[in-house]
């Protein structure tokens, strides 16, 4: 029987809620955080990545597999990545936060365009709920800062 | 695509704790909202204390990753004057609308110069900028000396961040030898923008009028010919704003140097370019100067345009991104604009979707030449 003559090399990652994900290292490698780990030896062979939910890391893991297949043509990877954001935002924020904390540059990039396309001709008012941000401002303060900017408020959508 | 610097300490600012549910961390949400065109960055202002002390005046790295974005989304910028009153309007380089306005001036536009997004307004009796972007108006000390213009310009300095107008005009020295003399303006950014003109040296060439400066990286260039004691050939003259000192550079060596009205000077991402073409034949070359210290010249672009639109002008090099090729943006002297794609050698034109989406008729006998300019954020400092 062929045997491959060279072994594919799998790595083990341990996500905050104790569930392992074995992947190909070649994937797993595309995450800069996960590559110095591996290149200090400072991990063994499970990589414990406590910044990281299951439920995040699965995707993670279909956006790394995805990417790291170099058959796939430049526009089909920017179809995939278009649909791979098409998520609630509550989401696509924890995996801003996962892609940041495993330096996937690419991954962080198509988030955060993804946040502020959706932002685009969003009141602040729907900032605040989307972000969970406390108005600090006075009703006479924000009243100044709005008449500021007057002009700016035009074409918002209704909340 | 640029790097985005990652520090893990917050920047200027004070707030260890940001308290969204989002949980994102500053230095993210700074990311998010430099991907923001400036009028949702303006609007934004009042969603929190935090919030508008990132942007306004915006965060310094706000700023940087902002520019670099926008880089990529060029914009038309179109102007009309009438008495006090000044109209901008602004479409993507589909033709489409994207934000138009008005305002109030002291006294007639007389000239106008554009650099790096930002507009200076020669006015009779004032002198404006204009952020088209934040729609910020800064009105600029009228000097005396602006009754004599012989030519003005506004220019980018990129080290320091502060935009510069540049005025020339003509004195008797104390030989009684008719000298150019240039003054400048600085607008620093933010709420210190406000300064004072300031005499810096004679340039060494009368300069043409026919032809204005254009501002690359921190440099103003001419295309100028019979410079002093270097015979009749066309020379670039060149004043560098940060050491406030005239130089001369060569042309390239295969440029013959006969004075052609459409040879011209272009900034092509941050390089020099001159264009020029042999006239009656179709064909236009554009060499960079790829090395400025050296002064080495590449020919970058080669291109044939139908003859019929002839003569041209280009106006902008739009640089290639979201899915569009590399394109230049030409007027043409029988009055249309031109899109014409590099790499496909295809022509759009324009015209008529302009028309239709400007909001204002521009066949009332208005002079239809745009500005490309990008989104945005530097402050003016005024209201």
């Amino acid at each position: 029987m062929a045997t491959t003559t060279t072994e594919t090399k799998m790595l083990t990652l341990c996500t905050s809620d104790k569930q392992q994900f074995q992947i190909e290292e070649t994937i797993a490698l595309q995450a800069v955080t996960i590559r110095n780990m591996v290149e200090d030896e400072c991990a063994s062979n499970v990589i414990p990545l406590p910044n990281v939910n299951s439920k995040i890391m699965i995707q993670i893991i279909e956006y790394l597999k995805k990417h790291v297949d170099s058959s796939v043509s430049k526009e089909d990877m920017e179809k995939f990545d278009s649909a791979f954001v098409e998520k609630k935002l509550s989401e696509i924020f924890d995996i801003i936060l996962a892609a940041n904390y495993l330096n996937i540059k690419n991954l962080l990039d198509i988030c955060c365009q993804r946040v502020a396309d959706v932002m685009k001709n969003k009141s602040p008012e729907w900032v605040r709920r989307t972000f969970n941000i406390v108005n600090d401002f006075t009703a006479e303060e924000e009243a100044k800062i709005r008449k500021e900017h007057e002009w700016a408020f035009e074409g918002v959508d209704e909340d | 695509m640029e790097r985005m610097e990652r520090k893990p300490k917050l920047h200027q600012h004070q707030h260890s704790e940001i308290t969204n549910d989002a949980g994102l961390p500053l230095d993210l949400i700074i990311d998010i909202l430099s991907r923001l065109p400036a009028k949702f960055i303006c609007q934004f202002r009042c969603v929190s204390k935090l919030w508008r002390a990132i942007l306004s005046p915006p965060d310094p790295v706000l700023q940087n990753l902002h520019r670099n974005r926008s880089n990529s989304t060029p914009l038309l910028l179109f102007f009309y004057n009438s008495y006090h009153y000044i109209f901008f309007s602004s479409l993507d380089t589909q033709g489409q609308l994207q934000n138009w306005f008005t305002k109030q001036i002291g006294s007639p536009v007389q000239s106008r110069r554009f650099c790096q997004g930002l507009m200076c307004l020669l006015c009779s009796e004032h002198v404006y900028v204009c952020n088209p972007s934040t729609q910020e108006l800064l009105q600029v000390p009228y000097s005396s000396k602006l009754c004599d213009i012989y030519d003005f310009a506004l220019g980018f300095l990129p080290s320091t961040n502060e935009y510069k107008i540049a005025h020339w005009f003509l004195e008797r020295d104390r030989n009684l030898d008719m000298v150019m003399v240039c003054q400048l303006f600085t607008i620093k950014g933010g709420p210190n923008s406000h300064g004072t003109w300031r005499v810096v040296g004679n340039s060494p060439h009368f300069l043409s009028v026919r032809r204005h400066p254009i501002c690359v990286n921190g440099s103003f260039y001419w295309l100028v010919n019979g410079l002093r004691n270097s015979g009749n050939s066309m020379k670039i003259l060149a004043f560098d704003l940060a050491t406030e000192e005239y130089e001369t550079v060569l042309c390239p060596k295969t440029y013959s140097g006969r004075y052609d009205d459409t040879d011209q000077l272009l900034s092509i991402e941050g390089s020099l370019c001159l264009v020029y073409g042999k006239q009656g034949e179709p064909h236009i070359d554009i060499w960079m100067m790829k090395d400025r210290k050296n002064q080495i010249w590449t020919k970058e672009y080669s291109f044939d345009i139908f003859a019929t639109n002839r003569p041209l002008w280009i106006l902008q090099y739009i640089p290639s991104g979201d899915g569009r090729d590399e394109e230049m943006l030409i007027w043409s002297q029988k009055g249309c604009l031109l899109f014409y794609n590099i790499k496909t050698r295809c022509i759009r034109n324009m015209g008529n979707l302009i028309n239709k989406n400007i909001g204002i008729d521009f066949d009332m006998g208005v002079h239809l030449w745009p500005h490309l300019y990008f989104d945005s954020l530097y402050s003016l400092g005024a209201r």
